[in-house]
């Protein structure tokens, strides 16, 4: 028996006082005394630079704030005089130096009341530690006239998308150092170093391998100073357990992460500081630096202390002591706003899924981790994502359910492990790494940032460095080569001259047919990603030349071995992601160009392109045809779906055949749209399924927003054809690699009682069978969204996730409120 | 090949019997139920609806009409159901979508493909409804359950029992479970609701009980109308004939729906139950005691949305 019932937030439950406290802390934002701003060094130097904004040019909503961070960090910054001698040294070792000495000896080591984890402040904005000339040649090249800043507006602006070269998103080799400790780590490198031939020691790789050497010393002394705290702490200690649990702190600070842990407290104290030491040497708090195989790569630990006697709540306690240690990430620009900029972080970790041959890898370390989340939510970070797969057991599944239907669906993404697989194993034959991806090993692929598969601890794919406008291309091919609308600055108003470098494809009302506009189409498409290719070297090359993270190579396999950065290409396994941004709305736009001009002749080509110029003003009834008669992708129909699965072939075909000569990687193809469906809609013009300018466009790989009338398997069953379906003989196949963010919003009468919620486990059995590689669902009714927005004090906590697009409803602009609230109610247009 | 007629496809349904399921609503009744939810299923002929909330006003449909049966005005557009033929004229001028003919015809073939879409979420309890409407008066509904069980898909109808009993038995064979609806054991009251007397309906549920005592699924399903079916002497008499067969595996107790009043609207029939509220928790708990004191069969449920006032 059913009443309608309001689905309330959810609460965090069973959290000791130690816990509460932490966590509640943590909510009082910016009026708290500690946190974890970013602190700016400065080698005092009249040309310094701290601020590098190469990072930040994939984040459109702070391009305007760029020049102001450049200028501002620096003023903040404290001076650490470089010792002599400092600017003839390699600028890896220069960095690794720097990076040392501020974190270790200028920022203060602290412990929050109770925290049983060591590691507070990582936030970082230190000097680039550049020469004068380097400095000179690097401003050039970012800054200066025709420099890469500009150009990336421009792209920005021209609604082409966007790219840069991103820290962050990839799994660091962690497991290597609870196993074999930073000891274990320089004694390797120390090798390797010692192998060197005399002149590669005087060289750049010598100079990679010293500044790796460096950072290798990081956290050993970091983790000395915080023993020494603990124990200073302890001494002071008025209360008899606090005492001994500061004590024990103490001991375990003294031996890792330097030694190999030998439990469970070690290893995650050992995983703690290692970790957040990435954050600190990429100076960018956490976008996408994840965890992997969490689940497994713990499980000897937890054993070896369960088997010692650990308590199992204890293990937990430790666990929730470590989530708000992730959490304190978001601290970074806390003064600008709840969340600070950029909202999502993402330091993911993966649960559960295959391991050989098919095998389940559940274990009680994964339940023990979804019992921390569900006691633990809502709250942002780290961002669980739990591997499904046929074998997955029923009891899993039956968590996964309970926990989406008491948390509106925010507490973890999905990741499906065998579209996920056919994705890499694609990859690894494209791009001839058979040797490193392979059947024996493909199964221990895990996600990085929202869903972006990856392998661990040596592939540095660039998840979303990336991030073009497909439907630019079927503007350019209206346009025969031209943009169809005047494109502006964003900054200034100012016009951009008319493009001129697209190909000439002709005239689209001279095409005889579809197929002569789909090759239009495809021209541009490659000029579209040959414009990004050739941006993307530049903002690449910059990097590689000018940004090493040499305590962050130490934990990439390859980075060693090739005295390579991982900046420049020195992880086993380099990539660049393309995440092809509104595909839907491209595929819509090729299906109603096709329905509207060719199939029904609806109207000519000429009344088209007039249409969209004029933003569907005066055209309201072929506008209407357009978006409610033509056919759309994500109602499983088969034909619609077949031409989605054609731009989805050809478009990835494109992509492979690009490379960057500066880092030698691969780009592979990838679907997550982050936020850019949203804000490139108020950019580019409108378009030919119907939507007018200002209106979103289509997110990673989901359909448009109500095209998906025939419901969620329907809207599924499209996704899972358009990567590719299953070939003849049954496998699956996927030729996205990276993944496709997919999200999905289902009615809280599915959760209603023990019935229902089976219903939904079926779902997720067939989404296993039929759907994406990843699948993010949100719970919500449209009331409590609305009550959401009209009353935010009492909805402090709720969760929403748009693709791993994690953030508290109440933070994000009213825009992408109301975008979430229709995409609830499943209407037509 | 006989086409079928159908209203509309719903998949992912949760409503429809075991498991996620996918349910195709036939277009055509025997009975006339008042309280009917889906009043465009009664009748098998074309109907035309306009949905003003999609309506534009740009006048496309105004000139359409063959028989002159379609005019607009500041209140939107109005259908004369004396002259609409159901040719459907107007709706193919639509640019929006707010005129819509409720019925489209398909093979049998056609349509199961359609049906099987979501086999992967189907599992073990799922599988395809046939519902209406009433199905089985149409000689493709045969045809189509045959077809699906020979995809190995499982089948579910949900019928009313108003039908020839040679219809139901050709169904049988292919049929996994039976929704069969007991709506009013009183003969008089049920013509009198439902436009029909229940002689057949009761006789049919013989020939179906006789059937789940070998193979099938038997559900019994009853909708609680306020002041129509929800007596609790009616419900104590369905109780009882339920628990006489003996082989039901469920009985549910649906409650009374008025999302359907919109419909009504739009297809220009007043509706009696138009200002009928929910039914509330406390009547169906009551109708709940009842119906478990018959013990009709293990499972007896309530069903749909209740109101939480008194």
């Amino acid at each position: 028996m059913e009443a309608v019932k309001k689905p309330g937030v959810k609460e965090p439950f069973n959290l000791s006082k130690r816990i509460e406290w932490l966590r509640e802390y943590y909510f009082r934002g910016d009026t708290r005394k500690w946190n974890n701003e970013f602190a700016a060094f400065t080698t005092g130097t009249p040309w310094d630079e701290v601020f590098d904004e190469t990072t930040f040019l994939i984040v459109p909503e702070v391009y305007s704030f760029l020049p102001t961070f450049r200028k501002s960090f620096l003023m903040a910054a404290r001076t650490i005089e470089p010792p002599q001698g400092f600017f003839a040294l390699s600028l890896p070792e220069r960095r690794a130096w720097l990076i040392k000495e501020a974190i270790v000896n200028r920022v203060p080591q602290e412990l929050l009341p109770g925290d049983l984890i060591a590691g507070g402040r990582y936030n970082l904005m230190a000097s680039r530690c550049w020469s004068k000339a380097e400095t000179k040649a690097r401003n050039e090249a970012m800054l200066g006239k025709g420099g890469i800043r500009k150009a990336t507006y421009e792209f920005q602006d021209r609604g082409y998308g966007n790219c840069g070269a991103t820290s962050g998103h990839l799994i660091p080799d962690y497991p290597r150092v609870l196993k074999e400790g930073f000891s274990g780590v320089k004694a390797d490198l120390m090798t390797k170093y010692d192998a060197l031939s005399p002149a590669d020691k005087a060289g750049a790789k010598g100079g990679q391998l010293r500044g790796m050497l460096l950072g290798c010393d990081m956290p050993v002394e970091l983790a000395a100073k915080y023993a020494a705290l603990c124990g200073e702490l302890a001494m002071a200690e008025p209360d008899e357990e606090r005492k001994r649990e500061l004590l024990n702190m103490r001991d375990i600070l003294a031996r890792v992460p330097k030694e190999p842990a030998r439990d469970f407290y070690e290893a995650l104290q050992s995983l703690w500081l290692t970790h957040m030491l990435v954050l600190t040497d990429e100076n960018y708090p956490g976008a996408g630096v994840s965890f992997g195989r969490i689940d497994q790569y713990l499980l000897p630990y937890w054993e070896e202390s369960m088997r010692q006697g650990m308590d199992r709540e204890f293990g937990k306690e430790l666990l929730k002591c470590f989530w708000m240690h992730c959490n304190f990430a978001y601290d970074a620009m806390i003064q600008t706003g709840n969340q600070g900029i950029p909202a999502g972080y993402g330091q993911l970790f993966n649960l559960s899924g295959m391991g050989k041959d098919g095998a389940d890898m559940t274990n009680d370390l994964t339940w023990v981790f979804l019992e921390v989340i569900d006691e633990m939510s809502p709250i942002l970070e780290p961002k669980p994502n739990v591997r499904l797969h046929e074998h997955s057991p029923d009891a899993l599944l039956d968590k996964v359910v309970d926990m989406i239907s008491t948390s509106q669906g925010a507490p973890f993404l999905l990741n499906f492990d065998e579209r996920s697989m056919a994705g890499m194993l694609e990859e690894a034959k494209r791009a001839h790494v058979e040797h490193l991806i392979n059947e024996d090993n493909v199964f221990d692929y895990a996600s990085v940032g929202c869903l972006e598969n990856t392998m661990c601890g040596n592939d540095r794919s660039a998840t979303v460095d990336c991030n073009p406008n497909l439907v630019k291309a079927v503007e350019l091919a209206l346009g025969g080569g031209q943009d169809l609308i005047c494109y502006t600055d964003a900054l200034w108003g100012k016009s951009y001259p008319a493009e001129t470098d697209a190909p000439k494809t002709g005239d689209p009302r001279t095409f005889a047919d579809f197929e002569a506009f789909y090759a239009a189409f495809l021209a541009q498409l490659n000029y579209v990603m040959q414009r990004m290719a050739a941006l993307y070297e530049r903002s690449t090359k910059l990097r590689a030349d000018y940004a090493p993270t040499p305590y962050l190579s130490c934990l990439v396999r390859g980075c060693a071995d090739q005295a390579k950065d991982c900046t420049q290409g020195g992880a086993e396994l380099s990539f660049v992601t393309v995440e092809g941004v509104t595909f839907a709305t491209t595929v819509d736009s090729l299906l109603a160009i096709r329905y509207l001009v060719y199939d029904k002749a609806v109207c000519t080509m000429d009344t088209l392109v007039k249409a969209l110029q004029a933003n569907w003003q005066g055209y309201e009834i072929l506008q209407a045809q357009a978006k409610n008669r033509a056919p759309k992708y994500g109602r499983d129909d088969d034909d619609a779906d077949a031409l989605a699965l054609r731009v989805m072939k050809d478009w990835s075909d494109i992509v492979w055949r690009y490379r960057t000569s500066s880092t030698n990687a691969q780009f592979r193809p990838g679907m997550l749209s982050w936020n850019y469906w949203i804000g490139s809609g108020f950019i580019l013009p409108a378009t030919a399924d119907g939507r007018a300018r200002g209106q979103f466009l289509s997110n990673a790989i989901c359909p448009v927003n109500g095209a998906d009338t025939n419901g969620p398997t329907g809207n599924a069953n499209s996704v899972g054809k358009a990567l590719g379906g299953r070939d003849a003989f049954g496998q699956v196949q996927n030729l996205l690699p990276n993944g496709a963010s997919h999200t999905i919003t289902l009615s809280p009468s599915l959760m209603r009682d023990r019935e229902r919620r089976e219903k939904l486990k079926a779902f997720l059995r067939g989404y296993i069978h039929n759907g994406g590689t990843a699948l993010q669902i949100n719970i919500l009714d449209a009331e409590t969204l609305k009550d959401a927005q009209n009353h935010p004090e009492n909805y402090r906590n709720l969760l929403v996730r748009i693709t791993g697009y994690n953030a508290y409803f109440t933070s994000i602009g009213r825009e992408l409120q109301n975008e979430i609230i229709a995409r609830e109610s499943h209407n037509r247009y | 090949m006989t086409k079928i007629r159908y209203l509309d496809i719903q998949r992912m349904s949760s409503e429809d019997g075991p498991g996620l399921r996918t349910t195709v609503f036939f277009k055509g009744c025997s009975l006339a139920c008042a309280w009917c939810h889906n009043p465009e299923s009664i009748a098998k002929k074309f109907q035309v609806h306009w949905l003003g909330s999609r309506c534009i006003g740009c006048g496309s449909c105004e000139t359409v009409c063959p028989n002159d049966g379609l005019s607009r005005d500041e209140t939107g557009v109005h259908i004369d159901r004396r002259l609409c033929t159901g040719c459907c004229a107007c709706v193919s001028a639509c640019p929006t979508l707010a005129l819509e003919c409720k019925g489209i015809d398909a093979e049998p073939e056609e349509l199961c493909r359609e049906l099987v879409k979501d086999r992967a979420y189907f599992g073990r309890d799922g599988g395809v409804t046939l519902s209406g409407g009433e199905a089985l008066l149409q000689d493709g509904a045969v045809e189509l359950l045959r077809l699906l069980k020979a995809e190995g898909i499982q089948t579910a109808v949900d019928t009313c029992g108003m039908v020839f009993t040679e219809q139901l038995q050709a169904a049988l064979p292919y049929t996994d479970i039976l929704l069969y609806d007991l709506k009013l054991m009183n003969d008089a009251e049920h013509t009198r609701w439902t436009g029909r007397g229940n002689a057949m309906i009761l006789r049919n549920l013989g020939a179906a009980a006789l059937w789940a005592k070998g193979s099938g699924r038997l559900w019994i399903r009853t909708p609680v109308i306020p002041g129509a079916t929800d007596s609790e002497a009616n419900i104590r008499a369905i109780g009882e004939r339920i628990r006489a067969i003996g082989c039901a595996e469920r009985w549910e107790l649906c409650a009374f729906n008025n999302l359907c009043t919109d419909k009504y609207k739009r297809l220009d029939i007043d509706w009696t139950f138009m200002n009928t509220p929910l039914v509330s928790r406390r009547r169906m708990e009551e109708l709940l005691a009842v119906a478990r004191s018959t013990r009709a069969c293990e499972d007896i449920r309530a069903t749909g949305a209740l109101s939480e006032e008194e």
